[in-house]
C-alpha cells in the first residue's frame, strides 16, 4: 500500500464534495420553514397543548436513528460477506451518526414524558428498548476506537445484532404502555393536515441532514484508514 | 334562626296547645325533666312541693303535632311577618353569590393553571430544540476537527514519504 494508491481515496471524497454543501443547504431551508410551520401555521394540539410540538422532531430523529441503524448494520453484513474496507467505513458513520440521533430521540424523549407524564423516564418497553439499542451502538463506537486491529468483524457482529432491535422497536410500540401509538390509527396517521406536512417536512429536512452527515463521516472515515495506510507505507520506508 | 325555629315548634307550640288543652295554668316543662304543674318556674329550686302541699298534678299529656300541622304553624309565622321571610330569601340568595363566586373563582383557577401549563411546555418545547441543536452543532464541530487533523497528518505523512523516496533515489 502506499501513497498513489491513497490517492484515489482523496479524489472520490472530493468528487462527491458538492454533495455534502447542497444537502446541508436544503437542510438549512427545511430547519427555517419547519421551524416557521411548527410554531407558526401549525395549531396546539388539544391533549398535549404546546409541548406536542416536540413530536415533530422528536419522530424524525426516531426515524433517522432507524436509518442509521440499518445503514450501519447492513453495510457490516456486507463488510463481514466481502471484507471490503469502504463497506467498513459506512458502518462506522452509520453508527457513530446513530449515536448522535439517538442521544436527541433519547433527551427530546425524556423531556416529553416530563411535560405529558411528569417523570423523566419510564421503564416502558419501548423507551427501554429504544435505550438497549442506543447502548449496542455505543458499544459498536467504544469497540471501534478501543478493541484494536480485528475490531472492525467484532463490531460487525454488534451492529447486526443492533438492526435486528428496530422491528422490535417499531412494534413494540403496539404492546406499548403509555407510548403514543403508531400505524393506521397512531399519532401520525391521525394528524392535521398542517401538522402532517410539517411533520414530514421535518422528515425529509432530516433526511438531507442524515445523508449530508453520512457522506461526510464516510469521508473522515477513509482519511483515517488512509492515514493508516500511509503510517504502514512509511514504516515500510523507515520514516518512522 | 332555623334554631330559633326548632325551640319555637318543640316548646313554644306543644306548651301553647297543652295550655289550650287543660284550661289550665300549666307550663310545660323543659324537655327531660318532671312534669310538675303549678309552678312559678320550670326547673326551679323554689317550686313547691306538690306531695307536701297534697295535689299530685299528672303531666300533661300534649297531643305532638303533625308535620302537617308544624308546616301550616311554619307558613303561617313566615306570612304575618314579611320581614322573616325576606331574611330567610336574602340568606338563601347570599349562598348562591358565595357558590357561584367559588364556582368562579376554581374555573379562573384552572386557566391559571392551564396557562402556566402551556407556558411549562414552551420552556420543555425550547428545552427540547435546544438539545436537538446542540447535539447537531457539536457533531458538526467534532467531523470538522477530526478532518482538519486527519488532513494535517496526511499531508505531514506523504511530505514525510516523498522526502524518503527523494533520498532513496
Amino acid at each position: 500500500m502506499n501513497s498513489q494508491n491513497n490517492q484515489p481515496n482523496v479524489a472520490r471524497g472530493s468528487a462527491t464534495s458538492w454533495l455534502v454543501p447542497l444537502l446541508t443547504l436544503l437542510a438549512a431551508v427545511g430547519f427555517a420553514t419547519c421551524v416557521w410551520m411548527v410554531f407558526v401555521v401549525t395549531p396546539v394540539a388539544d391533549v398535549l397543548f404546546f409541548n406536542q410540538k416536540i413530536m415533530y422532531f422528536h419522530v424524525a430523529n426516531a426515524f433517522m436513528l432507524f436509518l442509521s441503524v440499518f445503514v450501519c448494520g447492513f453495510a457490516s453484513v456486507v463488510f463481514l460477506k466481502k471484507r471490503d474496507g469502504k463497506w467498513d467505513d459506512i458502518a462506522i458513520a452509520g453508527a457513530e451518526l446513530a449515536v448522535m440521533f439517538g442521544i436527541v430521540v433519547l433527551i427530546t424523549g425524556s423531556i416529553w414524558a416530563k411535560v405529558s407524564w411528569d417523570v423523566w423516564w419510564k421503564w416502558e418497553k419501548r423507551l427501554t428498548m429504544s435505550l438497549l439499542l442506543w447502548l449496542v451502538l455505543v458499544a459498536y463506537v467504544i469497540v471501534r476506537r478501543f478493541a484494536g486491529a480485528s475490531s472492525d468483524r467484532l463490531a460487525a457482529g454488534l451492529a447486526v445484532f443492533g438492526c435486528v432491535g428496530i422491528p422490535f422497536i417499531y412494534f413494540m410500540v403496539e404492546k406499548s404502555d403509555n407510548h403514543p401509538q403508531a400505524g393506521k390509527d397512531g399519532v401520525v396517521a391521525t394528524l392535521a393536515t398542517d401538522m402532517k406536512l410539517a411533520f414530514w417536512g421535518s422528515v425529509l429536512t432530516f433526511f438531507f441532514w442524515f445523508v449530508a452527515m453520512l457522506i461526510s463521516r464516510i469521508h473522515s472515515a477513509r482519511a483515517e484508514r488512509e492515514v493508516r495506510e500511509l503510517r504502514e507505507s512509511a514504516m515500510d520506508a523507515g520514516v518512522l | 334562626m332555623f334554631k330559633a325555629l326548632f325551640v319555637f315548634f318543640v316548646a313554644v307550640v306543644p306548651a301553647s296547645v297543652a295550655r289550650a288543652g287543660n284550661g289550665s295554668d300549666a307550663v310545660a316543662p323543659s324537655v327531660g325533666s318532671a312534669a310538675v304543674a303549678p309552678g312559678p318556674a320550670t326547673g326551679s329550686a323554689a317550686t313547691a312541693d306538690p306531695v307536701a302541699q297534697g295535689e299530685l298534678v299528672q303531666p300533661p299529656q300534649a297531643p305532638a303535632p303533625s308535620p302537617a300541622e308544624l308546616r301550616a304553624t311554619c307558613a303561617a309565622a313566615l306570612n304575618a311577618n314579611p320581614t322573616f321571610a325576606n331574611d330567610l330569601l336574602r340568606q338563601l340568595d347570599e349562598k348562591k353569590v358565595v357558590e357561584l363566586a367559588k364556582a368562579q373563582e376554581a374555573f379562573a383557577n384552572v386557566q391559571i393553571e392551564a396557562g402556566a401549563r402551556v407556558a411549562k411546555n414552551e420552556r420543555h418545547v425550547i428545552m427540547a430544540y435546544a438539545v436537538m441543536w446542540i447535539a447537531a452543532a457539536v457533531f458538526l464541530l467534532f467531523l470538522w476537527m477530526r478532518q482538519r487533523a486527519l488532513r494535517s497528518q496526511i499531508d505531514g505523512l506523504r511530505s514525510d514519504l516523498a522526502a524518503a523516496l527523494k533520498d532513496n533515489k
